[in-house]
């Protein structure tokens, strides 16, 4: 991490390619990847269909896309100060934009999300504005004076656009503050995540996953964990949005689903309020008892 | 270091876009949420206020960002301090 010496991970943009052609040869290699991955849910479709057992599948799922950000993340390997804290601020905006998505779409929204607005209904809300809408007030206030300024860290940038170490505290503060809060939630949700795909117990499941990440981020930085994220962006966004377009066509014919889903949640609340009054459900009202917290841990 | 008239002209119309964009911000996020149950009426089968707040909203954080991007490159160019693609 010295100094400004040329990164030695080839394979994700020599320091000497020009923006264009950086960001061609990137689309050469993401296309390739997504083919591969198509090729890859191809391929275990068939030896499902063989005959393979559903815990197998599990381990090849988790092995395979581990061992492939692993690769990504020891390819990108890097000495160069702005590449290992800024990616040498040569990544382009749509794969930017594409690992950012990657880190919303993490293992807080899809367990701690829906989780929550299950059961806090519009509180649940304030998690999702204040992701994405606190997103918009870094664009805003942060991410271009940032960019300009060349230094590496928010509270760098703040001690020295307001002069002094009580704003740099500050900013300290909020970051280890957010950082922390998150990361928990996230090392909860991927021991969960393995106990549940590969039958592990939860303190083995844990530390597998912080292996994982390390590998995948420890030897590169930034630029490993962008790269990183950029691909599982791709199997992100194709697993996330694959039920959801299922559903919505099976119910309504409609393949966008946000276009159905007010009309459906309409359905829904009547149903539940017809379930409710129901001679079963009221036969065992009686014995159930609403507990959160208790499922989290079973 | 010395502000010279077109800096400061180039900073007055960053700062007006951004506070143009925080009310803008500020109203779909912190009102609209404050008056979410008088607010309830009947949206394409959601109450209005629950969809702003899960798919509104959302759509009106990325229209800003993307619009403020787009303001501040052609104010760059403008003003000829945009960033040069290395070539």
């Amino acid at each position: 991490m010295a100094g400004m010496t040329p990164d030695a991970g080839g394979g994700f943009g020599g320091a000497g390619q020009s923006n264009a052609a950086f960001k061609q040869q990137l689309n050469k290699i993401y296309a390739w990847y997504t083919g591969g991955f198509v090729l890859f849910v191809v391929v275990l479709a068939i030896l499902e269909q063989m005959g393979m057992g559903r815990e197998m599948i599990g381990y090849v799922f988790l092995g395979a896309t581990v061992l492939l950000y692993a690769g990504i993340g020891v390819m990108s390997r890097t000495n160069d100060a702005a590449e290992y804290y800024v990616a040498g601020r040569r990544v382009p905006a749509v794969y930017n934009g594409m690992a950012t998505g990657a880190d919303w779409m993490s293992a807080a929204s899809f367990i701690g999300m829906a989780g929550t607005l299950y059961l806090t209904g519009y509180g649940g809300l304030a998690f999702i504005m204040g992701w994405t809408g606190g997103y918009c007030l870094v664009a805003l206030f942060l991410a271009p004076y940032l960019r300009k300024f060349g230094q590496f860290t928010i509270p760098d940038f703040l001690g020295a656009r307001y002069d002094g170490n009580f704003p740099r505290f500050l900013g300290i503060i909020a970051a280890i503050l957010c950082s922390f809060v998150y990361v928990v939630a996230q090392i909860y949700g991927v021991g969960l995540i393995t106990t549940r795909l590969a039958g592990v117990p939860f303190e083995v499941g844990i530390f597998v996953g912080l292996a994982g990440i390390l590998v995948c981020s420890f030897l590169g930085g930034m630029k490993a964990v962008t790269w990183t994220q950029v691909a599982q962006y791709i199997i992100l966004i194709i697993a996330y949005l694959i039920p959801v377009i299922w559903l919505s066509v099976k119910q309504t014919g409609v393949p966008v689903p946000q276009l159905i889903y007010g009309s459906q949640l309409e359905k829904v609340t009547a149903r539940e309020a017809e379930l409710i009054k129901d001679p079963k459900e009221l036969e065992v009202a009686p014995f159930s008892r609403h507990v959160p917290m208790l499922f989290l841990r079973s | 270091m010395q502000l010279t008239e077109s800096h400061k002209q180039y900073w007055s119309k960053n700062l007006r876009i951004t506070a143009v964009l925080l009310a803008i911000w500020f109203v779909v996020t912190f009102v609209v949420g404050f008056y979410a149950r008088d607010l309830s009426f009947n949206f394409f089968g959601w109450p209005f206020s629950f969809w702003v707040g899960a798919q509104g909203s959302l759509v009106i954080y990325v229209l800003i960002i993307a619009y403020y991007a787009h303001y501040m490159n052609k104010l760059d160019q403008e003003y000829d301090c945009a960033e040069v693609e290395e070539d």
